[in-house]
């Protein structure tokens, strides 16, 4: 009888233990199991924001380059006239031939009566029909354009983006969001976005200034391009009802009157020497 | 000799007559004396020359013709989609780029100038090659 009741004393106590913790070790396993499920998607979106605090690799620039390019296109359109459009390139060409990195520099005029010029990942450059418009020759061109690929040699905006996470941080919105699109699209989105909506740092603008005036000047520019184009666009921003025109570009740059100081030292060194071209930059503007 | 035709009248003439025919002539020397004085005075002031054509302010000139945007609203009004201050309104960057858009992409990579274009260019500026 003894061995009878000591099971069955140890069965009762097995199912006492297990109704008083039973749940518990229940709700640890749920637990375990929850955690296992959020472990995974959370690696995930770990990696993804490795890799965006990665550079990108030659083949990613050109593909952001390509989709951020068409985004572009989609908001503003494209001025289409295919002699200015050759022109433009023509000028950006030469210019580019002096930048830090080769790129296969590809230039647009985007059709918009917002004063400016992006640079893209890839060597996509687009420059405003109504910044055009501000310019009275060649030089000026050549120096704006130069801005900008200094902007896309050096990678300025996509090291802004990766040091600010703001691109990560679309990509995680996109996650939390359930949207599963194309990582490469994500990006190319992120950065129309902060193209529009972030200010590089001031010592990026300067490099961008300066450089972009030396490749002019190397290409046998007049130094004086960009400074000249600057100096109109500060005048003609002072004007009343203009603010529509500039209000973009100067909520992303520094002032035209700092610019213009900062560029004047390395205008006056160049001296005055160089091409301006404008005759020819009058040519190619009045062609329909 | 015709200098002296007038005095030669009296040949022909009474005195009277030559003397009025002399006196009509030397006026009419004198109104086409004042006349050729102020048609020439005239000549030398500056005339309204005909206007010629002013070139657009800066920042507001014509450029081409051609829009790749296909409603009539977004090619002619540039500012379309930007608020007040000139920023870019958000929902406008939203705008998802279609099949189009790509193809334009594209095309600005196959149209993109040979470099013995760009060479031809760069000799024509005056400017320097790498």
């Amino acid at each position: 009888m003894k061995p009878f009741a000591l099971a069955i004393a140890g069965l009762l106590l097995v199912c006492a233990a297990n109704a008083q913790f039973g749940g518990v070790f229940n709700k640890a396993k749920e637990k375990l199991d929850e955690a296992q499920g959020k472990a995974k998607p959370a690696t995930d979106r770990a990696q993804r924001a490795a890799e965006t605090l990665q550079p990108w690799s030659a083949k990613d620039e050109q593909e952001i380059g390509e989709a951020g390019a068409a985004k572009m296109i989609a908001v503003f359109g494209l001025v289409e006239d295919p002699k200015i459009v050759r022109y433009v390139n023509l000028v950006g060409d030469t210019v580019g031939q002096f930048a830090s990195r080769q790129l296969p520099w590809r230039f647009g005029i985007l059709d918009t009566d917002i004063v400016g010029a992006y640079a893209l990942p890839g060597g996509y450059i687009f420059i405003t029909r109504a910044a055009l418009t501000g310019m009275t020759n060649e030089a000026q061109l050549a120096g704006a354009l130069g801005h900008e690929i200094t902007h896309c040699a050096e990678r300025h905006l996509e090291k802004e983006i990766r040091s600010k996470k703001t691109s990560a941080w679309a990509i995680e919105e996109a996650n939390a969001s359930g949207k599963t699109g194309d990582l490469r699209a994500l990006k190319a989105d992120a950065f129309v976005k902060d193209l529009f909506n972030t200010s590089l740092s001031r010592d990026k603008e300067d490099a961008a200034d300066e450089q972009g005036t030396q490749m002019a000047a190397r290409a046998g520019y007049s130094a004086a391009g960009l400074m000249q184009f600057l100096t109109a666009m500060r005048d003609a921003s002072k004007q009343p009802g203009n603010q529509k025109m500039f209000g973009q570009l100067l909520s992303t740059h520094p002032p035209f009157d700092s610019r213009i100081a900062h560029l004047k030292p390395f205008v006056d060194r160049a001296g005055n020497g160089g091409q301006t071209l404008e005759a020819r930059f009058q040519a190619a503007m009045a062609s329909k | 000799m015709k200098s002296g035709q007038a005095r030669a009248f009296p040949h022909i003439l009474d005195s009277a007559t030559s003397g009025r025919l002399t006196f009509v002539i030397r006026r009419i020397c004198l109104v086409l004396a004042v006349t050729g004085a102020a048609l020439a005075q005239d000549a030398a002031q500056p005339k309204d020359q005909p206007k010629k054509e002013e070139p657009a302010p800066l920042f507001s000139g014509k450029l081409g013709t051609k829009s790749s945007q296909k409603t009539k609203e977004s090619a002619t009004l540039g500012f379309n989609g930007i608020d007040p201050s000139g920023k870019v309104d958000q929902q406008m960057l939203a705008a998802s780029p279609g099949a189009d858009h790509q193809a334009k992409v594209k095309q600005m990579k196959d149209t993109a100038p040979a470099p013995a274009d760009i060479d031809v260019f760069i000799r024509e500026g005056g400017l320097n090659k790498r």
